[in-house]
């Protein structure tokens, strides 16, 4: 997760940056952070509508930046990063939702094993009486 | 930018990313959108005002705690950047200038909505797991309690059986003493009344000892000839035997009257029942309970001597006491 603020921070930096010039290197940051979320997802193996059509933004973006516009190149390889993460998310809430549905069954088996032994102990005590 | 990105786009920058998820308006393959099939007009209700986007993060974040929304940076991010678009949509709200713009809100918005939803769920995680793990030690705790009850549970019938086989054997050993004291003491008895008894030993009375017990053997001649009256000196002889039987309550009396064969055998049985009755009717004068007591006649049926003889005969008329100590149990 650190690795992706670290590249959300440089995202923004590049978005900010781009909006005061049309530097290369801040279209190449924008580049950067976009191609690494892209190959963090796949590695991930992480699918769906948004990987798609960031890979598509991720294309353009090449394209426009190619043909100097940079400006729409940084917009597009942007957009692209926030579907990327908008993937990742998804993916993350999956598994989040899993392990939720697990832990509450093994919470729920606990309590029950809890109520057992609770009434294991005042069997036993009720012994004594 | 090719063309299908330039429609994605184009749908992205007049409808949320919601939508656009919904209705798979990702380009199919044949390189032809679902959604961009659609007319535009229904793509027109829906809206571009920044406030719109914030308030799809106010609802995201309605009731979350502030410390988990503080985490979500794109939630900071998407704040900050509809902030831009509201300057730049209050000055000009038309869709060729602000439609680029909207979509990077969009999606930022819509990325600060799930991300605050993935921080709400790893908090539901964290909570769970610490109540997870609380009720885990409260099971251990328990688990211990069981087992130290259980131990205590043994210990007590431990001591309990301990307790009870210690009783069980002191009984035990007590009743073995109790057991020995009354053999010794019958023994005692027994040698007692021997010893009083052969002191009565006399040329009529004969005592000797068999596997009945004790016998006494009066001779006819402390008879009456021919009757059941008893002499003075029987008399005599019985009360000695009656004072000893007194003090030795424990046993038993059998008495038996014996004759010879001369006469018929109805004369002889009547005679021997008599004798053996008046001896036992003495004796219950003499404070004997008639409990302890009981007579028979044998007539000639069970002679100790040849009949053939004046000696024999004489042997054979007699009244026997048969005296039986009360057997002790092991």
């Amino acid at each position: 997760m650190n690795r992706i603020k670290n590249l959300i921070a440089l995202g923004c930096l590049s978005m900010l940056a781009a909006c005061g010039s049309q530097s290369p290197v801040l279209m190449q940051v924008s580049g950067n952070t976009a191609q690494a979320l892209k190959a963090q997802c796949a590695q991930a193996m992480v699918q769906g509508p948004e990987i798609k059509l960031a890979d598509s933004l991720v294309s353009s973006a090449a394209l426009l930046a190619e043909k100097k516009k940079m400006v729409e190149a940084i917009q597009t390889y942007d957009n692209a990063t926030v579907l990327y993460r908008i993937a990742l998310l998804r993916r993350e809430q999956l598994v989040a939702e899993k392990d939720i549905q697990n832990l509450e069954k093994s919470v729920s088996m606990a309590q029950s094993q809890r109520d057992t032994y609770n009434r294991v102990l005042v069997e036993l005590k009720n012994m004594k009486k | 930018m090719n063309a299908r990105s330039r429609i994605s786009l184009l749908i992205l920058s007049i409808m949320p990313l919601s939508l656009l998820a919904a209705e798979a308006a990702i380009p199919s393959t044949q390189g032809k959108s679902a959604v961009a099939a659609k007319p535009a007009s229904s793509a027109l209700v829906v809206s571009h005002s920044p406030q719109a986007l914030l308030a799809k993060i106010d609802a995201a974040t309605k009731g979350v705690d502030a410390a988990i929304v503080s985490k979500s940076t794109l939630t900071t991010e998407a704040r900050s950047t509809i902030g831009a678009y509201k300057i730049a949509y209050d000055k000009d709200s038309s869709l060729k200038k602000i439609g680029s713009f909207f979509t990077s809100c969009s999606l930022v918005t819509e990325g600060a909505v799930l991300d605050v939803a993935v921080l709400v769920s790893k908090e539901k995680i964290s909570s769970l797991v610490r109540k997870h793990n609380a009720i885990l030690i409260e099971l251990n705790e328990i688990h211990e309690k069981i087992i130290a009850e259980e131990r205590s549970n043994a210990l007590r019938f431990k001591e309990a059986m301990t307790a009870d086989l210690d009783s069980t054997k002191r009984k035990s050993e007590e009743l073995r003493l109790e057991a020995e004291r009354s053999k010794a003491e019958s023994e005692r008895r027994r040698l007692e009344s021997e010893k009083r008894f052969s002191e009565l030993q006399s040329t009529f009375i004969q005592v000797k000892t068999d596997a009945r017990g004790t016998i006494i053997s009066m001779s006819d001649i402390l008879f009456d000839v021919g009757k059941a009256t008893l002499t003075a000196d029987l008399k005599t002889s019985l009360a000695k035997i009656a004072g000893i039987l007194l003090v030795f309550k424990d046993s038993r009396i059998g008495i038996e009257g014996h004759t010879d064969n001369v006469g018929s055998e109805a004369y002889n049985q009547d005679l021997s029942e008599k004798r053996a009755k008046a001896v036992l009717d003495f004796l219950v004068v003499q404070g004997i309970s008639e409990e302890r007591l009981s007579s028979v006649g044998y007539g000639f049926s069970k002679p100790v001597a040849d009949n053939a003889t004046k000696e024999g005969r004489q042997k054979n008329r007699r009244v026997d006491l048969v005296i039986q100590e009360k057997k002790v149990a092991n």
